[in-house]
């Protein structure tokens, strides 16, 4: 568990570099709670989902919990679903990856919508195929501190 | 006996629905009550602003360095123009008598003129671009200096723009260039109220709605009116350098540049009393 806190810190330090993109920018932390996901299923990465939501809603300056709001449900449905993501390619998990931040881009997009405030939706939209393209990167980096740490147990 | 390594299914829908919970409440009270949140400023504090300065540190370790590898004789010749320099000054400081006299002079006179700007606190940009696609800036000063949500912030050359978030350490400032800013101002020429906005995509400003009719030329020179309580009243903004007359339309567009730039300063000014 400490190591996985310790990638997630890590994230917010990548994602604070790549804070002058904006909305551009790749959703670091979210990939990473993503990965833990469907590597080790459990309860607690929803309570890390939610954790990381409201950090990057800090970073980003947005109404608070907002990103948690759809951090908590992406990780949910990936948590339903981790068996038969595990059997897919990287690129193919990377394609499900995308259509999921895409839906959820545009349920950020309606949820500011009913709350009468302004995002970019260009932005958004490409941060999206952004995030997507990034998740073969995360996805190695992460197997090797896994199996380099031996997190989980069998390997 | 087989055993599963995994569970068939380990999520559990009432911790969703109690997330969800969550988060739905912490967005509304974040709406209700977005002044007095202090889960916001203790993040960012304690856990945003150290990593936000370790992200930092990379680029100012190299500069560091680069800057220590100077050679001996490039010191030698630094010694050399700064020996130059110091009896230029010296002949300089001489006259610094008759300034004197002359600064306390505009400065009881400036003083009769503007109460409102004695206490003045100077403040650092720290970063840039903090928000996300919007134009604003980072400055060292927080709630430790008593920096207040929608503050006045200017430059030696005019408005800057105003705080939007503060935290014990620091504070955001979103910049009048920005779409989602909006200045009261007039035309200082003719009095004239306006209302300025933001172009994020070239720097400048434009007024909204001026009517075709009414009196403007470039180099006029724009000041803030003070309607709303929003910023201090007479503060420069900028000085017209467009004015495009549609004839079939009801109004024209004024396009002005502003006379601060916020990419060239390093220290801005907050007033202290305001309001």
């Amino acid at each position: 568990m400490l190591i996985i806190l310790i990638t997630i810190i890590l994230g917010l330090f990548i994602s604070l570099i790549t804070l002058p993109l904006g909305y551009y920018a790749p959703e670091w932390m979210l990939l990473i709670v993503i990965y833990w996901a469907i590597a080790l299923p459990s309860n607690n990465k929803l309570f890390l989902a939610f954790l990381t939501g409201i950090i990057i809603d800090i970073v980003y300056g947005q109404v608070l919990g907002i990103s948690s709001l759809f951090y908590v449900l992406l990780v949910y449905i990936i948590l339903r679903l981790y068996n038969s993501l595990r059997y897919m390619t990287i690129a193919q998990q990377a394609v499900v990856l995308f259509i999921f931040i895409f839906l959820k881009q545009h349920l950020l997009v309606w949820a500011y919508y009913i709350i009468d405030r302004n995002i970019d939706y260009q932005a958004l939209l490409v941060g999206s195929i952004v995030t997507a393209s990034i998740w073969p990167l995360i996805y190695y980096t992460l197997r090797f501190i896994r199996r380099k740490f031996n997190i989980g147990g069998i390997n | 006996m087989s055993t599963t390594l995994f569970k068939h299914s380990v999520t559990n829908f009432y911790l969703l629905l109690f997330f969800i919970g969550l988060s739905v409440s912490s967005v509304v009270l974040d709406i209700k009550y977005s002044n007095s949140n202090y889960i916001r400023i203790i993040i960012n504090d304690f856990l945003i602003t150290p990593i936000q300065y370790l992200a930092s540190t990379p680029s100012t370790f190299f500069s560091k360095f680069v800057e220590e590898k100077k050679t001996v004789e490039q010191l030698k010749q630094k010694i050399e123009e700064l020996e130059k320099q110091n009896t230029a000054m010296k002949i300089n400081l001489q006259r610094i008598d008759v300034l004197e006299n002359e600064v306390s002079r505009l400065r009881s006179i400036k003083s009769q003129m503007d109460n409102n700007l004695k206490n003045i606190k100077i403040a650092q940009i720290t970063q840039k671009d903090v928000i996300p696609n919007k134009k604003s800036v980072q400055i060292n000063i927080g709630s430790n200096y008593k920096t207040r949500v929608g503050q006045t912030v200017m430059g030696v050359n005019g408005l800057l723009g105003q705080v939007v978030e503060v935290n014990v350490y620091s504070s955001k400032v979103l910049l009048i260039t920005d779409n989602d800013s909006n200045v009261p101002a007039k035309i200082a020429r003719t009095g004239q109220q306006i209302i300025i906005k933001g172009r994020s995509q070239d720097n400048l400003l434009e007024v909204s709605f001026f009517p075709n009719d009414s009196e403007v030329e470039s180099g006029d020179l724009i000041i803030t009116s003070g309607q709303a309580n929003r910023f201090i009243p007479s503060l420069k903004i900028g000085r017209v350098v467009e004015v495009i007359r549609n004839e079939g339309e009801r109004f024209s567009q004024v396009i002005i540049k502003p006379l601060e730039d916020a990419d060239k300063v390093s220290e801005v000014i907050l007033s202290a009393d305001e309001r």
